[in-house]
């Protein structure tokens, strides 16, 4: 069964920490793409 | 390591037959990219120990052994939502069983991605395909809801983790992760 914690502090820390893991999953997710899309170009020529 | 037992037990990880083939990107830091394709898309799983490295500072296993999972799907242009393939999901499974082939001691650390709401879909959907798949007696699942007061609403978050059950440390591991977690409603700002 899923355990739930309710945070009702506004000013929590773990809004924050979340919302950075959302940013470093954002750049990881561009700098894959990047990746993707050398390897497209690459096949090409 | 913790010696030739576990490595015997994670040398019995399944291997589904019906999947795609993948190939691996690994970085200097040690991030590691398995990626496939499929006909509609192109999909990436990562494997990161650096993603949740600052916060888990005070928690000696989560510190070690802790990398940060999920993947990233890439439409091809023209196609809207890929079709129901059960493939993708049995080459997950054995991306995450090599993964532990090689390193045993692994704790796989998610949270669902939120900024477009469908956190509860996802945490639903990775429920079901662990719930279905035959590494489930070889790998334990935990997860908690995080409802997060933000605005005038709560907001729910979903943030859990993987381990091998031949993992010595796995009781250990469950109770740093829950410390952990219990401490988030005293984590003021500042």
């Amino acid at each position: 069964m899923l355990k739930k914690i309710v945070i009702s502090n506004r000013n929590s820390k773990v809004l924050a920490f979340l919302n950075e893991i959302e940013r470093k999953k954002e750049e990881m997710r561009k700098k894959v793409e990047k990746r993707l899309n050398e390897r497209r170009q690459a096949k090409k020529s | 390591m913790n010696g030739d037992k576990q490595k015997n037990h994670n040398a019995h990880m399944p291997r589904a037959l019906e999947s795609y083939d993948y190939y691996v990107d690994e970085e200097n830091n040690g991030e590691k990219y398995f990626t496939f394709e499929t006909p509609d898309a192109v999909y990436t799983v990562y494997f990161n120990p650096n993603e949740y490295k600052n916060r888990v500072a005070d928690y000696p296993l989560l510190l070690n052994n802790t990398h940060g999972f999920g993947f990233f799907q890439f439409i091809r242009d023209g196609v809207t939502i890929p079709k129901n393939d059960i493939k993708i999901r049995r080459t997950i499974e054995n991306i995450i069983c090599d993964f532990y082939r090689e390193n045993p001691n692994a704790i796989l650390l998610y949270h669902c991605y939120y900024a477009d709401g469908k956190q509860h879909k996802r945490s639903k959907k990775f429920e079901r395909w662990y719930n279905e798949s035959a590494a489930k007696n070889l790998i334990t699942k935990h997860e908690i809801g995080l409802e997060i007061l933000t605005g005038e609403e709560y907001i729910t978050h979903y943030i859990g983790y993987l381990i091998s059950n031949a993992n010595k440390e796995i009781d250990s591991v469950h109770k740093e992760f829950e410390t952990f977690a219990l401490s988030f409603p005293d984590d003021k700002g500042g």
